[in-house]
């Protein structure tokens, strides 16, 4: 009895090795090779059958499934995500320069700079296809809000106001040749977290405007992140928003602080280009 | 700049509008999981009466309830306000997972609780009750049962241990067929393993002493 079970068993393994090698050509490079390996375990354990009832195992199967297609998901959209923040943070560190250099040239780059970004989210756009959005929100909502603060630093240094929403989605839309984003869409929360970090970008921007002498620049971002965020007090904050408010806050007291210093001393020496130690001022 | 905050203000508006809203939802499905969850308390009595059919009368309030909710919720943010009745959803699942076992010894599936709490099949859009729920509610019976199981041997109940462990080594093992992330229902996982073992050491003294009939 015992033999024969035992030759029942080998050769089980071996028609599995033989479907194994017939398998591989096919999911080589197949980047969901975890289903394989999934089912590799199954049928060890069903060569084992530590299951009293079948039925148990084949709907565990198909909750594995199932939890492996959602998780595989999520990690490809965090992927998207983690890569549009970095993106991102590189065009706002290069638009922190228009102050230095020639600022429509930066413009320039950093309107080229985005173009990556556009596939990423048509990535995005891809997995939703047919998803939930806020299922996978969690996912991506990082990288949107790193988006949206590098797009409306960049609008704001071109047009000097904020960025209405509508701006934001038309040029992923434009770039990438669709009609609807599907799924997709910037919910309110992720545009307002998302322009609550442009007052942060603002106030080191405006620390630039004082070192080159461009002292109205100054004022102007003081009296635009003051206006934001009366805007903001209006509204009813959820948790989020109000945590990034207080932000906002010592962002725009930093600035006043900055301004009223330029005022202070241009009275002293009205024809004067002033001094100012940022550092000084901002701590 | 003004008239840019207004849908703005609008939409938060109505965003806390509709989270008061569920809030006064959940107040009136709440009592219901507590008293579920007393009923599931009670089956560890020595002369316990409760029956599933009385859990199933209990949840009746629950449907209009949960239309409420459907009616309120457009389907697309279903997800974005999830976390208000997860918890109270799990629960009740549990309890009546639970009854169901204790009275028919088999598992209670997740299309079968979805059925009887008037919710619907998974898909985009439709308010089901979440795979992620559902396991959790598992790990609960796995907890669950394993004290059963020691109150069945005061009771002088003999033979459902033994079903209990089998079952609960099933669902163990079904488990390891999942690939979780380090997630809640992974650290519930893990802790399923100490009700197998709570469940084996009641299953050996009964049988090292002869009480299961063979």
């Amino acid at each position: 009895m015992s033999t024969n079970g035992n030759n029942k068993r080998d050769d089980q393994s071996s028609l599995e090795k033989g479907e194994e090698k017939r398998f591989r050509p096919n999911n080589y490079n197949n980047r969901n090779n975890n289903y394989n390996k999934n089912e590799n375990k199954n049928e060890n354990n069903e060569k084992e059958s530590i299951f009293n009832e079948p039925e148990i195992k084949s709907m565990f199967q198909s909750f594995g499934k199932k939890l492996d297609e959602d998780n595989d998901r999520r990690e490809r959209i965090v992927k998207s995500s983690r890569d549009i923040t970095i993106a991102s943070k590189r065009v706002i560190s290069l638009l922190q320069r228009a102050v230095w250099e020639d600022s429509q040239e930066i413009l320039k780059q950093s309107k080229q700079n985005l173009q990556p970004i556009y596939s990423l989210f048509g990535n995005i756009i891809k997995e939703l296809d047919q998803q939930e959005y806020w299922k996978f929100q969690r996912a991506f909502t990082n990288g949107v809000q790193e988006y949206i603060e590098a797009v409306s630093f960049q609008h704001y240094i071109e047009f000097g106001t904020l960025i209405p929403l509508d701006s934001i989605l038309t040029p992923i839309k434009e770039s990438l040749g669709l009609e609807s984003l599907g799924q997709f869409n910037i919910s309110i929360d992720d545009y307002a977290l998302g322009i609550c970090d442009l007052s942060g970008e603002l106030m080191r921007y405006s620390t630039g405007c004082v070192t080159t002498g461009k002292y109205d620049e100054c004022f102007k971002i003081c009296d635009f992140i003051r206006s934001m965020s009366s805007g903001f007090k209006k509204c009813h904050l959820n948790k989020d928003i109000n945590s990034k408010m207080n932000t906002m806050e010592e962002s725009l007291k930093k600035i006043e602080k900055l301004c009223f210093s330029i005022r202070i001393r241009k009275s002293e020496f009205p024809n004067q280009q002033i001094k100012v130690d940022v550092n000084d001022m901002i701590e | 700049m003004e008239n840019l905050f207004e849908p703005f203000t609008e939409e938060l508006e109505q965003d806390f509008q509709l989270r008061q809203n569920i809030k006064e939802i959940m107040t009136k499905i709440e009592p219901i999981d507590r008293k579920l969850s007393q009923m599931v308390q009670t089956y560890h009595q020595v002369n316990s009466t409760v029956t599933y059919q009385q859990l199933l009368d209990e949840i009746q309030p629950l449907k209009p309830q949960i239309d409420q909710l459907k009616l309120l919720i457009k389907p697309v943010l279903y997800y974005k306000y999830r976390d208000y009745w997860k918890f109270s959803i799990t629960q009740i699942s549990f309890s009546l997972i639970f009854s169901y076992w204790v009275e028919k010894k088999t598992l209670l599936k997740i299309d079968q609780v979805q059925l009887i709490l008037g919710l619907d099949e998974n898909k985009p859009g439709s308010f089901s009750l979440e795979l992620e729920d559902y396991l959790i509610a598992l790990c609960n019976l796995s907890n669950e049962l394993s004290r059963y199981c020691l109150n069945c041997v005061i009771k002088q109940d003999y033979e459902t241990p033994s079903l209990i462990s089998k079952f609960i080594s099933d669902l163990f093992a079904g488990f390891r067929l999942l690939n979780l992330k380090n997630d809640i229902i992974r650290k519930r996982y893990d802790s399923m393993k100490y009700d197998l073992k709570r469940i084996e050491e009641v299953v050996y003294d009964i049988s090292v002493r002869n009480l299961i009939k063979k």
